[in-house]
């Protein structure tokens, strides 16, 4: 022991979740998604108010540092209604998802969800949380409704209209005109 | 000499660099570090390899219009030459998914000093915004343990961000005073990129190398020692210490790894992929005062804008014995 702690109220603000909790997160991924449970043998998940952390390291880090702001990343978001997967989590183990995928064809929807937006039309999945693809990348988490497919990225992770705006056709324009 | 700048329009490119002259007299060829100084840096990327290749993330960058040349000694890290219409760097669906981070290639030199490995416990005591903390899990694939630490809940907000966005699973982040880190368990690795004067990275903001009174500077070397110091009471024994600092002034140098040797640890000589300077063991400064320093600081290295085009750094290798 390094130094005596007075108190470790600010950790305990994070809890390591039960194996009964662990169970019924990883089987609600697999059958969600088709993400096997045995690919997070090795994690630790911690829970803090209504959200579950997954993290590759070893869960003594609880007693053993002070002040904790964040454990790994967010996996989670569990309430009475509904379990909801992070955008996070699902740009990292998406793709081993077998079901559940909705993919977006066009630039113009990709951009509508990466902004926030809501994409109207039909997808090829349950209604409720879905991982969103567009071509090789997966983008994260939508709520597919009745209504259409409402993005769930976070705002600190949302792309500008005005990026892809300013940028796209200039990249292509740009060396044709220096041909002339 | 080949012309390294960005364009920057219309933005002005001011440089105040009156607060190098004490420095004239350490930094060899005077001058072109002077000229180095004022030159805007470009920009520079590493591609984070937890969630993409090189090869297919300079695919996709280019086809936006981006000019990236390849770093000669890391490959993970790329120079842009060209940005095409984005105009900056973060700017792209692929920073967005966490593909690549923006870092100045001084700034990967600390952690490949490090060299965590997978499995290893590694403390960053002044870790945000992140930079170091997300490549060093890189280097350590996502598995063992650091704990990335910083005392300005600002800061740290941006620190959150970024491990979020590159997917970093072994990284705790706390909110401490890191003269005072708290820990129940003992490090194999520590790195401290120290809170500092900052006079290295004024190729990258003009406006950072404001005046720095005397007071000023001995107050960051006052918390860099008390860093260095907790630093020695966490590392396991034979553990390695990287101390890193943006800045040329000795007194936040070469003056911190004299109190790191004083208090028992041995420095080891710093092997750098770029050129750099050793360490000056003595200099006067602005007051005609003497310093000198131990004969271990020519072990660590200080790198000059004008040895590799880049920003300026200074790193020191330390073992606790």
């Amino acid at each position: 022991m390094i130094q005596e702690g007075c108190s470790l109220q600010s950790s305990r603000k994070y809890e390591r979740c039960s194996e009964g909790e662990v169970k019924e997160y990883l089987r609600y991924v697999e059958r969600r998604f088709g993400i096997p449970r045995e690919l997070f043998d090795k994690y630790v998940f911690l829970k803090k108010g209504k959200n579950i952390w997954i993290f590759s390291g070893d869960q003594g880090v609880l007693n053993d540092f002070k002040k904790i702001e964040t454990i790994g990343i967010k996996f989670l978001t569990v309430t009475r209604k509904f379990i909801k997967p992070t955008t996070a989590f699902l740009q990292i183990f998406g793709k081993y998802a077998r079901k559940n995928i909705v993919e977006l064809k066009k630039e113009e929807e990709m951009v509508e969800f990466m902004t926030g937006g809501m994409i109207k039309r039909k997808f090829n999945a349950e209604k409720g949380f879905v991982i969103v693809k567009y071509h090789e990348d997966i983008l994260g988490c939508g709520l597919y409704t009745n209504t259409g497919l409402l993005s769930q990225i976070p705002k600190s992770r949302r792309i500008d209209k005005r990026w892809v705006e300013e940028a796209n056709p200039e990249a292509n324009h740009g060396e044709e005109e220096s041909i002339d | 000499m080949t012309d390294t700048t960005m364009d920057f329009g219309s933005k002005k490119w001011e440089v105040d660099l009156t607060c190098y002259e004490r420095y004239r007299r350490i930094v060899p060829d005077y001058d072109k570090f002077l000229e180095y100084l004022r030159r805007p840096l470009p920009y520079s990327i590493r591609v984070n390899t937890l969630k993409i290749s090189p090869e297919r993330l300079i695919k996709r960058l280019e086809k936006r219009g981006f000019k990236l040349e390849p770093v000669k000694w890391n490959p993970w890290f790329y120079v842009i030459r060209e940005i095409g219409g984005i105009g900056q760097p973060g700017k792209t669906l692929e920073h967005a998914l966490g593909y690549y981070y923006v870092q100045e290639l001084v700034s990967a030199l600390p952690p490949i000093v490090l060299d965590p490995q997978p499995g290893e416990q590694v403390l960053d005591m002044a870790a945000a915004p992140g930079s170091k903390t997300t490549q060093m899990a890189q280097l350590m694939e996502n598995k063992g343990l650091i704990v990335a630490n910083d005392v300005d809940i600002e800061r740290i907000r941006a620190l959150k961000s970024n491990i979020d966005r590159l997917g970093v699973l072994n990284v705790v982040i706390t909110k401490m005073d890191g003269r005072r880190f708290f820990s129940r368990r003992i490090f194999d690795k520590i790195l401290i990129d120290a809170p500092c004067s900052s006079e290295g990275i004024v190729r990258k903001d003009p406006s950072a190398p404001t005046k720095i009174s005397m007071k000023e500077r001995v107050k960051l070397s006052r918390l860099q020692k008390g860093l260095v110091s907790r630093a020695y009471r966490l590392l396991k024994k034979e553990g390695t210490l990287v101390y890193s600092v943006c800045t040329f002034s000795p007194e936040e140098c070469e003056e911190v790894v004299d109190h790191a040797i004083r208090i028992g640890f041995e420095p080891i000589e710093v092997k750098l992929p770029i050129r750099g300077i050793k360490g000056v063991r003595k200099w006067v400064d602005e007051r005609g005062r003497t310093h000198e320093y131990d004969k271990g600081v020519e072990k660590s290295v200080r790198i000059y804008p004008h040895l590799n085009d880049t920003g300026g750094m200074f790193i020191a290798k330390l073992k606790k014995i």
